[in-house]
């Protein structure tokens, strides 16, 4: 479905992404785990059209859209749930919703797709009319992901969800987005929690220095023995 | 003495609904796109001047000028955004700070504007003699006696009238819900499928559109000249960041307490010191709340 090409990206003249190859199939959910600094965020900006790519190519079902706008991405199909959320906070949960639904080949669906959400997580149905920004990090971490839903993406990607979550919200995050993955939704997650992330992962990627230095099926790299020492602490 | 401050109070109220007027548009566009639009007080001058040849040409009130005034406005907005800033803040994507070249635009485009038509018009002032700049308010109560031209009384209704609309766009329409997300959070709104250029260039349209609104309430009564844009531009910031940038309701009150402090201090010390007092008064909200009065973090 997603297929990154030796993707080099970066700030002004330095480059940060080193030439990722990198593979998202249907309805998988697909990981990138790495250390600080290894360049997973810069990857997701530059696939979203948020930053310019330097060279190398990304399609999206069989069609380029490197070097698209990123509202233009968002249109093929991809969605993001950027690092930190990013709610819009001076505007109701219900706007916010309304948002992510705001294209004209999006917003047909948008009273439905609305309920559909809020059934999903009744917690922002009694929340509608309340600025986002007044919300608890839970609650705003539900908002932004229902705002990601809204436009029914065949791609969802996260950068880093469980930032800022208790233990027991990062819990029902994950099995949040395995419910996404069984609906027939593709997810390419970043993420600092390695060993849950590894272990819901259909396939992961390791990212060191802005390149590719492993990959494999979760399961396989969560009982890897330098990745252990790496990232586990174990 | 007291009745001259009181009428000095009620002069400075009428202008500083007109300084409101023309500073609504400024602080729309700065909420949206983050960008001080320096040219705001020539395209305030250019509309004027349009509002003058239609009104010498044709004999078109500018009242009723600003139907064809205004949307030729919006598109010029528009223009200076698709085709000025946008090429630069596209330039610039992926570095960590806006750059400083969008200040530099818009103010050579102000200056541009500015002697451009300092060398069609010549730097004379011209007026339009309207009904409306003809045509006085008495109002007598005893030995108070307070009269004004219809025309400022109009300027001064105009800035609610602006304001109102803009407000309205803005949060009740499905336009307005893209152009808050724009101004709260421009890459979550790309995420999400919101053409974040062409929101901006509607936001410049409309907010060059409302300065032309209030351009035609000014040139019923004040003069027609290339330089007095540059007047009321700087004004027009000023009031900005006193009343809180991007607040629309701050826009207003901002004009208010303006044109008050101006009017009201010139019955104390020479108008152009009191116009120094408007300076003191902007410099001591910088120190105080920089956010402005009514701000909220420079969003819509």
């Amino acid at each position: 479905m997603l297929d990154v090409n030796e993707l080099h990206a970066g700030y002004g003249d330095i480059e940060i992404v080193h030439g990722i190859s990198l593979k998202v199939p249907d309805k998988q959910i697909v990981a990138i785990v790495g250390a600080n600094g290894a360049g997973k965020s810069t990857f997701i900006k530059a696939l979203m059209g948020m930053i310019p790519v330097k060279k190398g190519c990304i399609m999206f079902e069989e069609e380029a859209i490197t070097g698209l706008e990123t509202h233009e991405i968002s249109d093929h199909g991809i969605t993001l749930i950027p690092e930190g959320r990013q709610l819009f906070p001076n505007m109701t949960v219900e706007e916010n919703l309304d948002i992510g639904a705001c294209t004209p080949k999006t917003m047909k669906n948008r009273a439905a797709k609305k309920e559909e959400m809020f059934d999903l997580l009744p917690r922002l149905r009694e929340r509608a009319k309340q600025m986002a920004g007044t919300l608890s990090g839970g609650e705003q971490q539900m908002v932004a992901t229902a705002r990601a839903l809204m436009s029914s993406p065949k791609l969802l990607v996260m950068d880093e969800p469980s930032w800022g979550l208790a233990p027991i919200l990062v819990a029902e995050l994950f099995q949040t987005i395995e419910t996404v993955r069984n609906e027939g939704t593709a997810v390419l997650i970043v993420e600092q929690n390695v060993a849950k992330t590894l272990s819901i992962a259909d396939w992961a990627y390791v990212f060191e220095n802005g390149c590719v230095t492993m990959e494999g099926a979760g399961s396989e790299l969560l009982c890897d023995e330098g990745l252990k020492k790496a990232f586990l602490g174990i | 003495m007291l009745d001259s401050v009181l009428l000095a109070f009620i002069y400075g109220i009428l202008q500083g609904g007109a300084y409101g007027a023309i500073a609504l548009g400024l602080s729309v566009i700065f909420g949206v796109t983050r960008v001080t639009n320096f040219a705001h007080g020539a395209m305030l001058m250019l509309s004027t001047f349009l509002y003058y040849e239609l009104y010498t040409r044709f004999g078109i009130d500018p009242y009723l000028g600003l139907l064809i005034v205004t949307p030729i406005l919006y598109f010029l907005g528009m223009a200076t955004q698709k085709r000025l800033i946008t090429p630069l803040l596209k330039k610039e994507r992926g570095t960590t700070q806006d750059p400083a070249s969008l200040l530099l635009i818009t103010l050579g485009l102000g200056y541009a504007i500015n002697n451009l038509f300092m060398m069609i018009y010549g730097s004379d002032y011209k007026t339009i003699p309207t009904a409306a700049s003809k045509s006085y308010l008495t109002i007598e109560v005893g030995d108070f006696l307070f009269t004004t031209q219809w025309a400022r009384i109009i300027a001064f209704f105009a800035a609610f009238v602006i304001g109102i609309t803009l407000w309205f766009i803005i949060n009740k329409t499905e336009l307005g819900k893209r152009i808050r997300a724009v101004s709260q959070n421009r890459d979550a709104a790309a995420i999400c499928g919101v053409d974040v250029y062409k929101t901006y260039a509607i936001a410049f349209g409309l907010g060059i559109a409302a300065v032309a609104v209030a351009g035609a309430c000014l040139s019923e009564y004040y003069f027609v000249q290339p330089q007095v844009g540059t007047l009321f531009g700087t004004k027009s910031f000023l009031i900005v960041v006193l009343g809180g940038l991007g607040s629309i309701p701050g826009a207003i009150l901002g004009g208010l307490i303006f044109g008050v402090v101006e009017s009201v201090g010139a019955q104390f010390i020479t108008s152009s010191a009191s116009s120094m007092l408007t300076f003191i008064l902007f410099m001591i909200m910088l120190f105080l709340k920089p956010s402005g009065l009514l701000g909220k973090g420079g969003k819509v």
